[in-house]
């Protein structure tokens, strides 16, 4: 069976995981995946799957690990409009954690990143350093099909949502659109392009490729073969609501599942939903948690769901 | 319902829509206001529309006038209303502009936001 899950309570990806495991272990093979969707638990979850090591702060932080460098920053939160902001300090941290670095793929966590520069900052600082290299970004998952421009694009969204009149959102998504294109031809509508305020683009520029979190970790565990030898996806997360599904960690790993033709089951906090609402996320059962639970009680939860699904 | 069909832009304003911004315009005490309807992303459907009036025209601005009323689309917005109708009603049971607008393939209760 497959453990794949996002953080419970104060337990990292990796530690709910194991913990979940050792509930299943005594009656089925077990592999776990741990998942995260950016910012400093990507990292861990990351180093978790490829025996690599975070360095850092709290905001900002690098994992190298053979043949990979990861790289995350957490930029100041903006009041949702601000042209003025910039990705220099980004690209300043991508240059310096590169330094005498080999690595074939750099993947750069854009999840925590708020300038709204089109990714200009990040590719002046960066831009000769990933050259050559297979660059991914990481990027919110709403974000993955973003245009950079347009009604729909990431300028618009962001200065109508923010009470800006049409000719301040006209002004400056036409001033998106000459940096963007000047990256590149069509970039500035590409899928992605308008994600952690343009630096999709940039990113898309360097020929790399943009992924959320989930798809990231998806793609390093190779969970495709994890699932097609597994008989139950076992998933997690903090609070299971009808508004948010579990959050994009469950939602992907229940339908990673459901193509596979694979049962997955949750374990999860928040209010108890009925098993008919339950099947409508793509899972067979939620097997609600405390809140904050420790390791220990996630494994005795495991080990009586366990029960049931493989017998003693 | 009296319709200024406008064929250059696609966008219709009804006669009644017409004389309710012009009532408008002279209890804001100008008669040089534009209609301006533009399109943005929110709402419950996806996108929403905006109606006020305005005294300026923006670069790109599509203008057109319908019963001596000018209307006034950004370009931005203008591809989402192509062929289509503002109408106001006045009755028991609604008072305000609509818009029928055939690029919609779905549109909220409210009125105001469509897909």
């Amino acid at each position: 069976m497959l453990v794949a899950t996002d953080q419970i309570g104060d337990l990292g990806s990796d530690v709910a995981g194991a913990a979940l495991a050792r509930g299943f272990a005594e009656l089925a093979d077990v592999a776990v995946v741990p998942l995260a969707t950016g910012g400093r638990a990507l990292a861990e979850a990351t180093a978790a799957l490829t025996g690599g090591t975070v360095t850092g702060s709290a905001s900002q932080w690098v994992l190298r690990a053979q043949g990979l460098v990861l790289i995350g920053l957490a930029q100041r939160p903006h009041s949702g409009w601000a042209p003025e902001s910039s990705t220099a300090e980004l690209g300043e941290w991508v240059l310096e954690a590169l330094r005498g670095a080999d690595a074939a793929k750099v993947v750069i966590d854009l999840t925590d990143v708020t300038a709204q520069d089109g990714g200009v900052g990040l590719l002046a600082r960066a831009g000769a350093a990933l050259t050559e290299r297979q660059v991914i970004g990481i990027v919110a998952n709403d974000e993955l099909e973003l245009a950079a421009t347009g009604l729909t694009g990431a300028v618009a969204r962001r200065g109508y949502g923010a009470g800006r009149d049409v000719a301040e959102v006209l002004a400056a998504d036409a001033q998106t659109k000459a940096l963007v294109e000047g990256f590149g031809v069509g970039l500035a509508v590409a899928p992605g392009g308008g994600a952690a305020g343009g630096c999709g683009a940039a990113i898309l520029s360097l020929g790399g490729r943009l992924l959320d979190g989930p798809q990231f970790c998806h793609s390093l565990a190779d969970i495709d073969t994890s699932l097609a030898r597994c008989d139950l996806v076992v998933t997690g997360c903090n609070e299971l609501s009808a508004l948010d599904r579990g959050g994009p960690i469950l939602r992907s790993v229940a339908e990673w599942a459901e193509r596979a033709q694979r049962p997955c089951i949750a374990f999860a906090g928040g209010e108890e939903l009925s098993r008919r609402e339950v099947r409508t996320f793509g899972l067979e059962a939620a097997h609600q948690l405390s809140a904050a639970p420790t390791a220990n009680e996630l494994t005795q939860a495991a080990g009586r769901v366990a029960i049931g699904w493989f017998g003693r | 319902m009296t319709v200024d069909q406008e064929t250059m832009t696609g966008i219709s304003l009804t006669e009644a829509a017409a004389s309710k911004v012009q009532a408008l315009q002279e209890a804001d005490g100008t008669t040089e206001l534009l209609l301006r309807i533009s399109v943005a992303p929110g709402g419950c459907s996806g996108l929403r529309y905006q109606l006020a009036l305005d005294d300026r025209e923006l670069d790109g601005d599509m203008v057109t006038e319908h019963f001596g009323t000018k209307v006034v689309t950004d370009k931005m917005s203008h591809p989402y209303l192509l062929g289509a109708t503002i109408d106001f009603v006045d009755t028991i049971e609604q008072q305000g502009f609509t818009i029928d607008n055939p690029n919609a393939s779905n549109s909220c209760a409210c009125g105001d936001s469509f897909q």
